[in-house]
């Protein structure tokens, strides 16, 4: 153990200076004495008590206190206070010992010291004292540089790595530390004020909004000012050297205190420095040296990180400009443009811009858009100036770029030589509190048809001529843009109104079968070229089509009518479909090249429920009856119209049943991107199913399940076709007597309403009540061979519906006791009700009028 | 599974603790005791009820009625509650309180409401 070595060391010591007195007790011998006063080292003998009895010259010297300060207690004050009661303890404890403490030195610097003390017989204590100041500061010094250097690679946000090396300053070195950078347009503002008392904070929180005055003459502006490192141990004098509003507590401003400023530089630019003020130490050279190292450090990190910065910034920047033609390029809206250009530049190129269209005729600019980084100056701007036009004679920057066809560009705004005297409230870049304008115009075939202004305002950032370019580059993609808009609505606008102009606009009323039709424009650029028509033919008959020209546009829209009418005149003479597609071909070969076009064509005789139908590559109708699965019309197909001179077509002959019901489709309705045809089809056949009993219901649930809301991409034409089967005023079916006929017998009965001219809602009301009536019949009229029913309906004026549901056999009482609740439904669903029981079955017999009863509930 | 006839089918999904079933197309008696089957073993026996949705559902009848009145028996009898949302409008709700089922089984007008008031049995 180093003490008890120590000691054996001092006890050998002690029996050579003393061989007379082996334990030694009084003072130190002659000789011994100068020995002693030689030694490198401070020596003393002190008692229990703490009372110095002897000391060398060495411990004289380096206090520079005579013998007489330092006997008895007096060598005490020259320790610091903290450690005095370690070292009383420990002579108190009466055993070897070894503590590192505080001395102050004759030059009134705190030098760290080894002590050494070793018990005597008779209990007092040789005290031995070495100075390792160097030693131990250089480790701090060196253990606070390392944890700076962790602080600084922590972050490339030049603010963040400044307060952690404040907080750690604070933590080690000094009662508060602040830390001031200049900022882009080289005003000084501090980025960290940190303080050893956290009561404090808050109102140092205060310091950080504000900008520091350069000629406030605190000692941080100084050193910024005059790039020079300040070290002053002792300041008692008031003063603002760095910031203090001090708690009151500790003396406020006068208090005495002491203090560093290191100028923070990078590439001879004074931009920062660091202040450290401490009211519970002084400062020594050593913590001077060690801020300078603290300092160096620091400049190169924040320099490092404004160079990251600025890298980002420039790359950010290219990729603005990248996906801002990507963005635009996904939009025909024109004002959806215009927002996106405006938004996507805040806040890396500005902090506010504003979009402006050159009105010729008026001579004005009128704005399209404006964003700001402010949401609040942005509304009021939205609110007042936003809709008042621009004359092009204004001085306003985006009026000059319109006048002069080049960039407008003001560095600092308002201009230095202010023309103050024109100056409003009202001037639209005033209201959007810029700072620095750049206003450039946008050019649609050689003419300045727009204006983008860009605006700094609040950030403190300038525009100059090096962003010029960017400005140019953004503005020519927007125009660009622009011009697309513009071209894609006219053309869109014109193929809608062909589109519409050829559709029928009103279906036929046919007896038999009931029609609906339904289109959808397409969504960005797919409208025009798909139609749909309905052609009334000899013989009652009648002549379905749908179709879609390739392409789109205007060109689509135009081979579209022209098809259509041809197919009118080949139709109407009562052709089979195959005579009419090959004629139509052969037609459109004659009229030289034409655009193909997909096509179905059927001939529907609604008085056979017969159809025969021919496709020139379309996808055929889809077939849905009634309690089976939905299939495809199988017609063979075909080429499309004006794909091959030579092409010959088929038909496929179609018998309906009744409330059988055909969709016809174009491909819009079920292609999606990145599926197959197939993957369609089976869609449509899924979204058939469930499918609500009336046929404009049905139609619209189909669009509903494969459109939605969004906009179809493509055209979508759809054209249903349901086959009631009997002559209007009358209705008769006979059905087996099965659960599951049931549903086809509602949805023939509500297709017949409903062509009947009866309000949907007595339709489920009837609906209800005949199932009903059905159901009894084939639960309760058969025994175990399978029988008949019958449902007979007519329509009067009104209308007024009666219906009788009859069957073969006789009535019993089922044994489960559902029939009487039946029996109480039909007689609430409507106005009259009669069962009647007869020899050759039981005929229950209803009539409902015009809004029956129940309506209330 | 469905009906044979593809009428109706059954989506069966759970809000919580809380099973739910929606009845889409038309119940009718060619279907009645298999969607009774079908309705009954959504519910566990931790369940504080069933929802059952009738707003995608575009016929019912009395054999419809009738199954319903036996899913509130077999539910009331494992102390459970059969709520059922039906829009306030329609064929459905009017067969529904025609035949007084809305005085067994309590009506909520959106499934959501059945869905808040079975969680707060719990």
């Amino acid at each position: 153990m180093p003490a008890f070595r120590t000691e054996a060391k001092w006890e050998h010591f002690w029996r050579m200076s003393r061989p007379d007195e082996p334990g030694g007790g009084r003072g130190v011998g002659e000789g011994v004495e100068s020995l002693a006063d030689d030694a490198p080292v401070l020596l003393g003998l002190i008692g229990r008590a703490g009372e110095l009895r002897w000391c060398n010259r060495q411990w004289m010297e380096f206090t520079g206190a005579s013998l007489r300060d330092l006997s008895d207690s007096g060598w005490l004050q020259y320790l610091n206070e903290d450690d005095r009661d370690r070292l009383l303890d420990a002579l108190v404890g009466g055993a070897s010992f070894e503590i590192d403490l505080r001395v102050l030195r004759h030059d009134q610097r705190w030098r760290w010291m080894a002590v050494l003390g070793a018990p005597r017989p008779d209990r007092t204590f040789v005290v031995s004292a070495v100075d390792v100041t160097s030693t131990r500061e250089g480790q701090r010094a060196l253990q606070l540089l390392a944890a700076v250097g962790d602080e600084l690679n922590a972050s490339l946000e030049s603010d963040e790595i400044l307060h952690g090396v404040a907080q750690l300053l604070v933590g080690e070195l000094t009662d508060m530390c602040t830390i001031a950078i200049r900022n882009a347009e080289g005003r000084l503002h501090r980025v960290a004020v940190v303080h050893r008392d956290e009561a404090h904070e808050e109102e140092l929180e205060d310091l950080l909004s504000g900008p520091v005055d350069l000629d406030d003459g605190s000692a941080l502006a100084q050193s910024v000012r005059t790039g020079a490192f300040l070290y002053r141990p002792i300041v008692d004098a008031p003063g603002p050297d760095e910031p203090f509003p001090m708690p009151s507590e500790a003396g406020g401003l006068a208090a005495p205190r002491s203090l560093i400023c290191a100028p923070l530089r990078a590439r001879d630019d004074v931009f920062g420095a660091i202040a450290l003020v401490s009211w519970s130490r002084r400062f020594t050279p050593d913590d001077v040296d060690l801020v300078h190292a603290i300092a160096q450090r620091c400049s190169i990190a924040v320099d490092n990180a404004a160079l990251y910065q600025r890298s980002e910034e420039a790359l950010a920047r290219l990729s603005l400009v990248a996906s801002l033609g990507e963005q635009l390029a996904q939009t025909f809206d024109r004002q959806e443009m215009v927002e996106t250009l405006v938004r996507r530049v805040i806040p890396l190129f500005a902090d506010a811009a504003t979009l402006a269209i050159v009105d010729e005729e008026e001579q004005q600019l009128r704005r399209l858009a404006v964003a700001h980084v402010d949401p609040s100056v942005e509304a009021d701007f939205r609110a007042t100036i936003f809709s008042e036009p621009m004359q092009l004679t204004a001085r306003e920057p985006p009026a000059r770029a319109v006048r002069t066809r080049k960039p407008v560009l003001l560095e600092s705004y308002p201009a230095r030589r202010s023309r103050s005297r024109n100056r409003t409230g009202n001037e639209p870049t005033a209201a959007l509190a810029a700072t620095s304008v750049l206003a450039v115009p946008l050019f649609a075939r050689d003419r300045v048809f727009a204006v983008l202004t860009f605006v700094f305002a609040g950030s403190g950032r300038q525009y100059s001529s090096a962003d010029i370019p960017l400005a140019l580059d953004i503005a020519r993609r927007g125009a660009l843009a622009l011009e697309r808009a513009r071209a894609f609505d006219q053309e869109r606008q014109i193929a809608e109104t062909l589109q519409h102009s050829m559709l029928p606009d009103a279906l036929p009323d046919v007896t038999g079968i009931t029609l609906c039709a339904r289109y959808l424009p397409g969504g960005a650029i797919d409208v025009g070229g798909d139609w749909y028509d309905v052609i009334p033919l000899p013989g009652a008959r009648f002549g379905l089509a749908i179709g879609d020209v390739a392409g789109h546009g205007v060109r689509a829209a135009a081979v579209m009518g022209q098809l259509r009418h041809a197919l009118r005149a080949f139709a109407s003479d009562g052709n089979d479909p195959v005579t009419v597609l090959a004629r139509l071909n052969r037609f459109v070969f004659e009229q030289g090249p034409l655009d193909m076009a997909t096509l179905c064509y059927g001939v529907l005789d609604p008085m056979r429920g017969r159809i025969e139908i021919a496709v020139a590559g379309h996808v055929p109708p889809l077939l849905v009856q009634p309690g089976r699965a939905a299939v495809f019309v199988e017609a063979r197909s075909a080429p499309p119209i004006g794909a091959d001179v030579s092409s010959r077509y088929s038909s496929a002959v179609v018998d309906l049943e009744p409330g059988a019901t055909l969709v016809f489709f174009t491909d819009g309705l079920v292609e999606r991107r990145g599926e197959t045809l197939d993957a369609g089809l089976e869609r449509l056949i899924d979204a058939t199913r469930y499918a609500p009993p009336l046929l404009d219901a049905a139609c619209d649930r189909l669009l509903d399940r494969l459109v939605g809301d969004k906009h179809p991409d493509d055209d979508v034409a759809l054209l249903g076709v349901r086959y009631v089967g009997t002559a209007r005023r009358h209705l008769r079916m006979r059905r087996p007597a099965r659960a599951d006929e049931l549903a086809p017998v509602r949805r023939v009965l509500a297709a017949w309403l409903e062509t009947a001219g009866v309000e949907p809602e007595d339709i489920g009301s009837i609906a209800v009540a005949v199932s009903e009536a059905a159901t009894n019949a084939i639960e309760h009229a058969y025994g175990p061979a399978e029988g008949w029913f019958e449902v007979e309906a007519d329509v009067e004026e009104g209308p007024v519906v009666t219906v009788a549901v009859r069957d073969g056999g006789r009535w019993r009482p089922k044994a489960r006791g559902g029939g009487g609740r039946g029996l109480t439904l039909i007689a609430r669903l409507v106005d009259d009700f009669e069962l009647r029981r007869q020899a050759g079955g039981t005929e229950i017999w209803m009539r409902r009028g015009p809004r029956g009863k129940n309506l209330n509930i | 599974m469905n009906g044979m006839t593809g009428l109706v089918q059954v989506v069966e999904r759970h809000d919580g603790t809380v099973p739910v079933c929606e009845l889409k197309g038309e119940l009718d008696a060619s279907n009645v005791e298999h969607v009774l089957e079908r309705l009954t073993s959504c519910v566990g026996n931790e369940a504080p009820g069933l929802a059952l949705d009738l707003a995608a559902t575009s016929y019912l009848d009395s054999a419809g009625v009738r199954i319903l009145f036996e899913l509130a028996r077999r539910l009331r009898a494992r102390r459970q509650e059969l709520r059922i949302a039906v829009p306030n409008s329609g064929i459905v709700r009017r067969v529904l309180v025609l035949t007084a089922l809305g005085d067994i089984v309590p009506l909520d007008d959106n499934v959501d409401a059945s869905i808040a008031a079975l969680r707060a049995r719990v």
